[in-house]
């Protein structure tokens, strides 16, 4: 349930990790109430416009990664049938890049990156998601299961699992924070049969 | 595509299973044979240590193709062994606490029975300075020799930090063979009363923690030759590194205590 939080927010990292701009969903205060069709948009609207800028920093970071004897980057990876390396050379030690496979390998080149692959930070959102202004949990489907710890630095708690929708906001009987589904762009392409 | 998490969830396995029987079976035929319920002549003790032996075998070779081949130890995985172990290490120390109070109960105010002295009345000491000073002096140069290993491996000289790691499993070798002579050629035994039982139970223990530290470096001296470390992915190098020189501090303990103060 928490991993699907974190898979959510990576998501998120990672598609705005080489922009200037944060997703506002994200940020400390948000004044004005969004519906979820509104931040769907926005979301969608952000990476069509960054497309172009996106692909030159990757280009210029794998030219960078190549310059540096790194022949195989983050963004090399299209399935884990890409996650190996090229392995030592005779009569050396293998590095960690020369050696490392499957998930420690995609861990790896996310972090000399400098991406957190599997998010090992909290969780716990760093604002007060009201009725009005709920928390949005991203997700493919148009509910979610949230295991909530609270607010950071101001109330951390047991988890309590909630299920938000995307029509009803979920909201923690024990800090009172709320969350609502949004759907991800492309979601409901399979949906309505119970995934 | 990817996992979402970086834990490493275990596919089923009949190792821990088989390796529990095992050692269930060892323990038994150990104290039945002990007893005399089991005939020497029957090759039983042989037989189910070696089961033990080969359930683990089976069950490392699976780690070892998790975490080399497979890729699957990330980052938290590593450091849920390393806490692993490192508690584990904590309870070694403990039962040695134990054995080592238990030593000093009656070493620090010896009984009249004893003689009112320690090593009691009667008993023929192990010379400290003869057989007890040389494997000492081989559990530090082993000490030695896997520092100068696991610094090499770090800076990527292959051929010389395996060999540094095959000559600290020789040293530790010869340790435990010395540790069998003195044993034969001891003028004491483990039922010579308190000082028997506490000493061998003691130098004992150690020898078999030095037994599996026997294991564990040609372990790791296989896994070095063929290279399924890397220079900085090397939990297996690093908590035999750890077992070691726990053991060797063990072993200075003991070597004043047992020996020396006696």
């Amino acid at each position: 349930m928490l991993s699907r939080v974190n898979a959510n927010k990576n998501l998120l990292k990672a598609s705005f990790r080489n922009f200037s701009i944060s997703p506002a969903v994200f940020q400390n205060k948000v004044t004005k109430t969004k519906t979820s069709e509104e931040i769907s948009k926005e979301y969608n609207t952000m990476i069509v416009e960054n497309v172009k800028e996106r692909e030159d920093k990757i280009k210029e970071y794998k030219q960078f990664m190549k310059e540096a004897g790194y022949e195989q980057t983050i963004y090399d990876i299209k399935s884990s049938e890409d996650l190996f390396g090229p392995g030592p050379k005779d009569n050396t030690v293998p590095t960690e890049y020369e050696q490392a496979t499957g998930p420690a390998r995609f861990e790896l080149l996310g972090k000399m990156a400098g991406i957190d692959i599997f998010d090992y930070g909290s969780s716990t959102p760093n604002r007060i998601g009201t009725p009005q202004d709920p928390i949005p949990v991203l997700s493919q489907d148009p509910y979610s299961y949230v295991g909530c710890g609270g607010i950071q630095d101001k109330n951390i708690h047991e988890l309590i699992y909630l299920r938000p929708t995307t029509e009803e906001v979920a909201r923690c009987p024990e800090c009172g924070q709320c969350y609502k589904t949004v759907l991800v762009p492309g979601a409901g392409a399979h949906g309505g049969h119970g995934h | 595509m990817m996992l979402a998490h970086p834990y490493h969830v275990v596919t089923p396995s009949p190792w821990p299973m088989a390796s529990s029987i095992a050692t269930m079976n060892f323990m038994l035929t150990t104290a039945l044979s002990m007893h005399g319920y089991v005939p020497a002549s029957s090759n039983l003790l042989l037989i189910t240590f070696l089961v033990l032996v080969v359930s683990i075998v089976l069950w490392l070779k699976d780690t070892v193709i998790e975490g080399s081949y497979l890729g699957v130890h990330t980052l938290l995985v590593r450091r849920g062994f390393g806490y692993g172990f490192n508690l584990f290490v904590l309870s070694e120390v403990l039962i040695f606490a134990a054995i080592f109070w238990a030593y000093l109960h009656s070493a620090m105010n010896p009984t009249i029975e004893l003689g009112l002295q320690w090593a009691p009345l009667d008993i023929v000491k192990v010379e400290a300075m003869e057989l007890p000073l040389l494997n000492t002096i081989l559990l530090l140069s082993s000490g030695a020799t896997v520092t100068l290993s696991h610094h090499k491996w770090i800076n990527g000289d292959y051929k010389n930090s395996t060999i540094a790691m095959f000559i600290t499993t020789l040293l530790v070798v010869v340790f435990v063979v010395f540790q069998v002579v003195e044993y034969i050629t001891a003028q004491f035994t483990i039922t010579d009363g308190v000082f028997g039982s506490t000493f061998y139970a003691g130098t004992g223990l150690h020898g078999f923690h030095m037994i599996t530290l026997i294991l564990m470096l040609s372990t790791v001296t296989v896994r070095m030759y063929f290279r399924t470390f890397s220079r900085t992915h090397s939990t297996n190098l690093d908590t035999t590194i750890i077992y070691s020189h726990v053991l060797d501090v063990i072993w200075l303990a003991l070597f004043v205590v047992f020996y020396v103060w006696v």
